[in-house]
């Protein structure tokens, strides 16, 4: 994992590529490699979708090794949703496939001249870019099928749906997972636009030939591992409660505290939300021969995802999860399972983030286009998107546009990101990272819970006025090494409370790139990161008003708790002081 | 169809391997009796029989009308009002809301209040909701012995029984008399229902 493949779509008329040593951008991985990639060669002003941006797709650090939960992937650019900085990840098999192949990563640049859709091959005989016309205005999976009619079942795919192809801002980069399905999104931030910009339909990663990376310190290394996996099954959220019910296992509590955005976030609760909880969904997979613990990659111990099957017991989707549920289900009003799964299907079909598609469908429903609880016309509302509609191009776009286009005030977004599965009246903490996150309103930016534990960065008293705001700010750069490290931020709830999980983390890297990294570098990597994606945010022209919620957070008050946003703005601006 | 006061007696038999229903059942929340001003632990240990043990290590989250809390025993219950458990939750959401968790800070701070000091004496309706884990340790045990709920919320639960029962397993009494699960719900006409779970060897 010492050189970068970059591949040029645009120049004299035809793509080119070439490989170069990763130079300057040793020792990063994952999201610290796409934004160090992003900050120094995209220019901040340039057009999401114009010829300046890049997309840079990066394994972790740990990518392409025995380790466990190494698996996730980075996507990184210039965000046509946002007009900031953007990494988005996701599991499946690409990246492991890359980093073996010894990539750290792959950029795509430039645009090509003409409107053709091309698939690139890369294995380790090279890199084959060809034109397929075949492939225009296809869905993921048909896309993965024709792939593997071609190249055969040994592959992975990194592919856009038709959302991609029109360059809507709420598209996706979809990753095939152990079955070879394109059911693993990058999801967030339009990154699948600026695929679709660079005229690349698909990437198909053939690593025959190629073997796991090996650690400077085997043993070490293995040791390490083993004790990873260890602190990873006896904690009880990633050993017991992920295993049994999936992400979705919050909706039922989420809910009872108030805290579950119903009605487009008009109220904390939903009276369906039992018929679309974890529990449920767990006993409707198993009564129809699903799966209610998988992994979406290899070797991950957690295996929090699942597979759903329709009422004749045949595979729909991969298991919807939390914030997929609640985006089309109690955001929208609908408490059917099959028809969550059929919006969820539609989805990554199309190639659609199933939390901006929920949220704009929800302000959809708040301009009267259809009936909260509807569910029939929730589908027929993703259909537009996949066709392409004045429409579905319309709410394809996100909820922010949908909004404006249709003279909605409640829009849960910042900056035009619409926000995930957690009300920030009714969990503050999550609010300010909404707020704060150069990523705009994004639940796992500060989903990493270690930095209090382990008095790295100084402890915090999180009964103190300022403890939220001390907390997100730890908590977004933990995100980020974990982010960097290529792992599932899921490992977090381990780290948190073990501390001898948190050091065989380190262990890990430490032991397999030579180093002797201490959680104090650890978290000044995290900073760095965070840092780079911030200065870049500000050279776009991002200010402080940014970093807000919209105002009738503060001023609406949530039921039951009848709570508002209370986060002053002076307490927003001092979240990232030390940077 | 309409309602009338007083109680249906459900009895379901299921084989023992399918206890789904015990999880998904338990969401909805089940009516017991407890003593006004009980503490959270003294509800726990005395009126749903649970062991110290549970309490403190495996029960990781408790809402009070959806109010976190975290010290279980000086938080007392005054009113008639809702008690939801569950084990070991994911995201910040889980590490803000987990009981004595080192993140409560980013729970609102209205949300830290204790409830109000006991107003009155005698018995007092609290309605239990298992989630996740919880349900599946402690569901059968509360339903071999029997527990109340109110007849909508049964139906809702019962709506989500027949998806999940496709192999059509369970047998279904009505007030003691055996009843097609298709029109169970038809034939509920009170406003509570006392439903009782026997796994069959």
């Amino acid at each position: 994992m010492d050189k970068i493949l970059r591949i040029n779509m645009g120049p004299g008329g035809e793509p080119a590529y070439k490989t170069e040593p990763i130079g300057d951008f040793a020792g990063l991985g994952g999201r610290g490699l796409t934004s160090a990639i992003v900050s120094k060669e995209v220019p901040p002003t340039c057009h999401a979708l114009g010829e300046e941006n890049k997309l840079v797709i990066a394994p972790g650090l740990l990518g392409g090794t025995t380790g466990a939960m190494t698996g996730r992937v980075s996507v990184g650019c210039k965000s046509p949703l946002t007009g900031g900085i953007k990494e988005a990840n996701a599991g499946g098999q690409p990246a492991q496939m890359i980093a073996r192949l010894g990539y750290a990563a792959v950029v795509l640049e430039g645009k090509p001249a003409e409107d053709k859709s091309y698939k690139i091959r890369i294995s380790a005989d090279g890199v084959e870019i060809t034109s397929d016309p075949g492939l225009k205005m296809k869905g993921n999976y048909d896309v993965v099928d024709q792939m593997k009619q071609e190249y055969g079942d040994k592959i992975a795919c990194i592919s856009i749906g038709q959302a991609g192809e029109m360059k809507l801002s709420s598209a996706t980069v979809a990753f095939t997972n152990m079955e070879q399905r394109p059911a693993r999104h990058a999801a967030r931030g339009g990154i699948g636009a600026v695929m679709g910009s660079k005229g690349v339909k698909v990437i198909v990663i053939d690593d025959s030939g190629t073997s796991m990376r090996s650690a400077k310190d085997p043993e070490k290394f293995k040791t390490a591992n083993r004790a990873f996996v260890a602190g990873l099954k006896k904690h009880p959220v990633t050993g017991e409660g992920l295993p049994a019910y999936g992400t979705n296992v919050l909706t039922n509590v989420v809910n009872e505290a108030g805290g579950y955005p119903t009605f487009n976030f008009k109220t904390g609760r939903f009276a369906g939300a039992a018929s679309i909880s974890g529990e449920t969904q767990a006993e409707m997979m198993k009564s129809r021969g699903g799966q209610v613990t998988h992994g979406c990659h290899r070797g991950c111990v957690i295996r929090c995802s699942g597979i759903w099957h329709d009422k004749d017991g045949h595979y729909l989707t991969k298991q919807p999860e939390y914030e997929t549920v609640w985006a089309h289900g109690g955001n929208c009003g609908i408490d059917d399972l099959d028809v969550i799964a059929t919006l969820d299907r539609l989805d990554d079909d199309y190639g659609i983030d199933t939390i901006e598609m929920g949220a704009t469908i929800g302000v959809a429903m708040d301009a009267g286009l259809a009936e909260f609880g509807d569910g029939e016309a929730a589908i027929n509302l993703v259909k537009e998107v996949g066709k392409g509609t004045p429409l579905g191009r319309i709410l394809g776009s996100g909820a922010a546009v949908t909004g404006k286009v249709f003279g909605v005030e409640r829009v849960p977004v910042v900056k035009n990101q619409a926000m995930p599965a957690y009300d920030p009246r009714a969990v503050q903490g999550i609010g300010v990272t909404y707020a704060t996150s150069p990523m705009g309103a994004d639940h796992t930016a500060g989903y990493s819970v270690t930095a209090n534990l382990l008095g790295v960065g100084g402890t915090v008293d999180p009964l103190a006025p300022a403890g939220q705001i001390e907390l997100s700010r730890n908590l977004q750069y933990a995100t980020a090494v974990i982010d960097s490290v290529g792992m599932c931020l899921f490992v977090a709830f381990a780290t948190l409370d073990q501390p001898e999980t948190f050091q065989a983390m380190i262990d890990m890297v430490n032991s397999f790139h030579g180093l002797a990294l201490t959680a104090d570098d650890v978290v000044g990597l995290g900073k760095k990161v965070t840092k780079m994606e911030r200065d870049f945010n500000a050279r776009a022209g991002f200010t402080k008003n940014d970093d807000r919620l919209p105002d009738y957070f503060k001023k609406e008050a949530l039921e039951p708790h009848n709570v508002t946003f209370s986060v002053t703005d002076e307490e927003l601006d001092s979240v990232f002081q030390d940077l | 169809m309409e309602t009338k006061p007083g109680m249906n007696t459900v009895t379901i038999e299921m084989p023992e391997g399918d206890k789904g229903l015990f999880t998904v059942s338990s969401g909805y929340g089940f009516s017991v009796d407890a003593p006004a001003g009980a503490s959270i632990r003294e509800l726990l240990q005395k009126t749903l029989g649970l062991d110290a043990d549970y309490i403190d290590n495996h029960i990781q989250t408790i809402l009070h009308d959806g109010k976190p809390v975290d010290d279980i025993d000086n938080w007392k219950i005054a009113r008639a009002s809702t008690i939801a458990l569950s084990g070991a939750l994911p995201g910040l959401f889980g590490a803000a809301f987990r009981k004595g968790g080192e993140y409560a800070a980013l729970r609102p701070g209205e949300m830290q209040a204790e409830d109000a000091a006991p107003s009155k004496k005698g018995t007092i309706r609290i309605t239990v909701k298992l989630f996740n884990l919880t349900a599946r340790q402690l569901g059968p045990k509360l339903l071999e012995k029997g527990a109340r709920m109110p007849a909508e919320s049964f139906r809702s639960l019962w709506k989500n029984i027949l998806k999940l029962d496709t192999d059509r397993s369970l047998r279904v009494f009505l007030d003691g008399n055996k009843t097609d699960p298709e029109s169970l719900m038809e034939s509920i006409g009170s406003e509570q229902v006392h439903l009782f779970v026997h796994l069959l060897e």
